[in-house]
């Protein structure tokens, strides 16, 4: 009966797979290659204008922030645990970090929108002040409240306890003889770090931050709450705009009629695509640098 | 032992959280006001229906409010409206998935025909209001804008605040040099199509752009959901400016612009005016109107606009049909009292006797 | 060698690093005393700096480069820890702050039937039914059949079905929410015309439960030590049984800590809601008919408003969904302590 289960569970993936994959079929053949360039987004309009080229821009541009902030911050307390802290305090600094993991991304967005954006604004004008002449960092229209900037803060984290986690793993399985090879030479314990638990860690960590990044892409809710919905693909993360797919799938598919649906599918195939390639590479570069 | 005692503590705890929310309800008439004493016994009193409808965030709070006041007269129907926008109040309907939609503009025709045809659908206009245009300029009150200049600031050709369109109009105001921060519907909105349709109609050579329920793109500005994310996000920035029905505005406290109407006169959108303003729409056949964005009437606010009730005419409940059309009919009879309190306006009474035939059982 | 790059004899005593720190934040003291710089939180960070930059001054100057750089590694390190705390403690502490002020017994008692978003009134009820209701069903089909699954891929699989079914339950993991709740939204909602309801909402919850409970499962069957498989054969039971009466009974304790990670990551889940429950104002007892509540809807819909009375609601609501989830995160914690398999 076993063997019945799991050959449905397999039968009932393939199919979702196949209606899916039928159901978007209409909005790309409308759009054709259009569909990877356009920035808007009027599927049920005559003619149709929609693409995702800008909510791609904002997936991506928010998930690779929020990895640059949550990586330093998620690597360095894994390294703290495993290095410096006590068992003790490395087991309680354990259980905060799964209690961040455990926060439903609904609070992390309502505490983003109402506690953070307004704080952020004075950190955001000083950014664009000091270090506008980056065009990144640019902000014209002087008007600072809810950017990518913001809601890539917000969903650093949710992204820091799985890259956090799974990095303390990777440590952890550094063998000991390697750090004691390294004390007996001599070495502080930051050289310790250096020579003997980061270099045979590093495929792992990168495993570790491709999960995040995994984690990160396919955040709606947070996102929906944090970010000003605009269509365009800009450079400036401190001003207010931006879009994701998984935001854009769950603020319009009300609305949607069939064409806008099957864009919304096609969509969200081409989000599940992304974060499967990068889960399954992740999982393979971490099972690899355990197996060595 | 501890941790034992400690697992069985917390099993409890969850489990007396399930068992005590055994026990709620909905009324919430306690902690309500009551805005008028409840009129006498109506037809729907012993209707036994849950109704649930979405649409047009427009009409949304004097929707609540009916729906407050009506479950008092009868208490056997629920009914629930989830304001997502006119365009997906429609999609909802066209899919069976509500059973009634709001909108405050009548189906386009390639809508109507998903819905079965052009008849399947009744559209009965069942309130009215203007298109409040709001600010966040604090200290700044009773700003007054020509269309020309609020289809420049919205198209994004009218950039800072003291530019000289506005100015000109407002030369004992203290207007700050910092950019407008422009917000608009994100969602697919009657709101949006009225405000279009009328930028279109009065500033063709600013407003190039279509008119519709999605904002067009092209523009400057950012998008928000719903007339209260709107009024949200503008009263988050101090110079920021969007549009809206008036009692979003008025309940965040931002100021409400005045625009200059046909006969020249810088009017809101309070109940009268658009009362003025709906008296010079004409009563297409279907019970819809055809507004007009440049009444005569020297008091009429040009951004008015009545928004309509959406249900299939063949239902395939009774009960719920029935409950629906009760309803519908206490809103257009004794509901109407209810709208000016709320910054809605009445509707004329020519328009009220047609749709009053239209929701009859 | 340089001697600079040498350990140079000396040693930072106690006594004399927290002196450098606290020269540091005299300095700031200072600085903002004298200086237009203001604000709580400049002073916090330039302290905390100009601390640092003291220790690791004096550092420099008894021990030598070398150690000046293991302790801003060290420093850092820490850093990095205070500031996990200092998110974690934010958002749970300004949750709790601003969410205990709204919530009261009416709070849990009432729904949101006949409030509009400006009254203050109104409350969870039909929320919290709708969630209990929805993760509920959700587990009655994820947990048998995440089980099934787990015993057919540590008992049974052998072969190209075990490793294409292992293959299937990793891309399960993987599935963005919002494209699970997008496929029952298209599916049953849509396509076989169903409609809104809370089943629908608890499919695509169930979707996203099945791949952890087999995960979870999967891990603490294998645990279970083979000699008591074996003596269990050696007496002669059949395989079913065995597993039955003895493999799930020991790896129970890990297992249902794994059905309740899975059932409090599932609470909060709020986009495959959005398109299959819908969301609906008043207290609806049957959640195959009709549109539904929960939590996490709840504290979107209050959320997006972002008027006064529904700013509260939705802080209190935040505070009950995560006072819900940590409990059963811990309670799933203790359960594992208790009954240790290794």
């Amino acid at each position: 009966m076993t063997t019945l289960v799991a050959g449905a569970v397999v039968v009932v993936l393939l199919a979702m797979t196949v209606f899916l994959l039928i159901r978007a079929w209409p909005a790309v053949r409308t759009a054709g290659g259009d569909f990877l360039t356009e920035r808007q987004w009027f599927p049920d309009a005559t003619p149709a204008r929609f693409g995702i080229a800008a909510l791609v821009w904002g997936t991506v541009v928010s998930s690779i922030l929020a990895l640059a902030v949550a990586v330093p911050v998620a690597v360095g307390s894994a390294l703290y645990v495993t290095e410096y802290a006590r068992p003790a305090v490395g087991r309680w600094i354990g259980y905060v970090v799964d209690v961040l993991a455990a926060v439903p991304s609904v609070v992390y967005g309502l505490w983003g929108l109402l506690f953070l954006v307004p704080r952020m604004v004075p950190v955001q004008r000083f950014l664009a002040e000091h270090l506008g002449f980056v065009p990144f960092f640019d902000n014209p229209d002087g008007v600072y409240g809810k950017s990518v900037f913001a809601a890539s803060v917000v969903l650093a984290l949710m992204v820091l306890p799985i890259v956090a986690a799974v990095s303390r793993e990777i440590f952890r399985q550094v063998p000991q003889e390697l750090r004691e090879a390294s004390i007996a030479l001599g070495a502080t314990r930051w050289e310790v770090i250096r020579t003997s638990v980061l270099p045979p860690s590093r495929s792992g960590v990168i495993g570790a931050v491709i999960l995040g990044l995994g984690r990160a892409l396919g955040e709606t809710i947070a996102v929906a709450l944090v970010l000003a919905a605009t269509f365009e693909v800009h450079l400036r993360i401190l001003e207010p705009g931006g879009n994701t797919i998984a935001a854009n799938i769950a603020t319009k598919f009300g609305e949607s009629g069939d064409v806008g649906r099957s864009a919304l599918i096609a969509s969200g195939l081409i989000l599940f695509a992304i974060t499967l390639g990068a889960t399954m590479f992740a999982r393979r570069v971490i099972r690899r640098s355990a197996l060595r | 032992m501890r941790c034992r005692r400690a697992a069985i503590l917390a099993t409890a705890a969850i489990v007396s959280l399930a068992g005590g929310t055994a026990c709620g309800t909905d009324d919430n008439s306690a902690r309500l006001s009551a805005r008028r004493p409840t009129s006498g016994p109506v037809p729907g009193a012993r209707d036994s229906a849950t109704l649930s409808g979405a649409g047009a965030t427009f009409p949304a709070t004097l929707v609540q409010e009916w729906i407050k006041e009506y479950r008092s007269l009868a208490p056997g129907v629920t009914i629930n409206y989830q304001p997502i926008g006119s365009g997906a109040g429609i999609q909802q309907l066209t899919s069976k998935t509500v059973d009634f939609a709001g909108s405050d503009v009548p189906l386009k025709e390639s809508e109507a025909a998903a819905t079965g045809g052009p008849g399947a659908v009744a559209q009965v206009p069942w309130t009215a209001g203007g298109v409040a245009v709001e600010y966040n300029l604090p200290g700044v009150t009773g700003l007054r804008i020509t269309p020309a200049a609020l289809a420049g600031i919205f198209a994004g050709t009218v950039t800072r605040w003291n530019d000289p369109a506005i100015k000109a109009e407002n030369p004992d105001v203290a207007l700050p040099a910092s950019g407008i921060q422009v917000v608009h519907r994100s969602d697919g909105s009657g709101t949006t199509q009225v405000f279009t349709d009328y930028l279109k109609a009065v500033a063709p050579q600013v407003w190039t752009f279509p008119s519709g329920k999605d904002w067009p793109a092209g523009t400057a500005g950012t998008g928000a959901k719903g007339s209260d994310g709107v009024t949200a996000a503008v009263k988050q920035s101090i110079g920021a400016i969007g549009y809206a029905e008036p009692s979003y505005p008025k309940q965040a406290q931002l100021g409400i612009a005045t625009i200059r109407n046909e006969g020249g006169r810088f009017v809101g959108p309070d109940a009268r005016a658009v009362s003025a303003a709906l008296a010079s729409a004409t009563v297409n056949p279907d019970g819809t109107l055809k507004l007009n964005f440049t009444p005569a009437d020297p008091v009429a606010y040009p951004i008015s606009s009545a928004s309509y009730l959406m249900f299939h005419r063949s239902g395939s409940d009774p009960a719920k049909d029935a409950a629906l059309k009760h309803f519908a009919a206490w809103a257009l009879a004794d509901g109407q009292g209810l709208a000016e309190g709320l910054d809605y306006a009445p509707l004329p009474e020519p328009v009220q006797v047609t749709a009053l035939g239209a929701v009859k059982l | 060698m340089s001697a600079s790059s040498t350990l140079k004899s000396g040693r930072l005593g106690h006594g004399q690093a927290v002196g450098a720190v606290g020269a540091g934040v005299a300095v700031t003291v200072l600085a903002f005393w004298l200086t237009p710089l203001q604000g709580r939180a400049d002073f916090g960070v330039v302290a905390y700096l100009a601390g640092t930059a003291g220790y690791l001054l004096a550092a420099a100057r008894t021990e030598g480069r070398r150690s000046v750089v293991d302790r801003l590694a060290a420093v850092l390190m820490a850093t990095t820890v205070g500031v996990c705390l200092l998110a974690l403690g934010s958002v749970l502490i300004y949750t709790a702050v601003r969410g205990l002020t709204s919530m009261d017994w009416y709070f849990f008692t009432h729904s949101m039937n006949g409030v509009g978003p400006r009254d203050d009134a109104g409350g969870a009820y039909h929320a919290i039914v709708g969630t209990l209701q929805q993760v509920l069903l959700a587990s009655l089909i994820a947990v048998p059949s995440g089980l099934l699954v787990a015993i057919y891929l540590t008992e049974y699989g052998r072969g190209r079905l075990a490793s294409l079914v292992r293959t299937v339950v990793d891309v399960m993991v993987g599935i963005p929410s919002i494209v699970a709740g997008l496929f029952i939204y298209a599916f049953w909602v849509l396509g076989l015309g169903r409609g809104f309801s809370g089943f629908a909402a608890a499919m695509a919850l169930s979707i996203l439960m099945l791949p952890i409970v087999v995960r979870s499962a999967e891990e603490m069957i294998k645990l279970v030590p083979p000699s008591l498989r074996e003596a269990a054969y050696a007496l002669g039971i059949p395989r079913w049984r065995a597993i039955l009466k003895v493999v799930l009974p020991t790896a129970s304790a890990g297992i249902t800590t794994g059905v309740m990670l899975a059932v409090a990551r599932v609470t909060g889940e709020t986009a495959p809601l959005l398109l299959t429950a819908f969301g609906f104002d008043s207290i609806q007892n049957d959640p195959f008919s009709g549109p539904q509540s929960s939590l996490p809807l709840f504290v979107f819909g209050q959320a997006s408003s972002a008027f006064g009375a529904a700013v509260d609601r939705a802080w209190a609501g935040a505070l009950t969904l995560i006072a819900v989830v940590l409990l059963l995160t811990v309670a799933a914690r203790l359960v594992t302590r208790r009954n240790r398999l290794v």
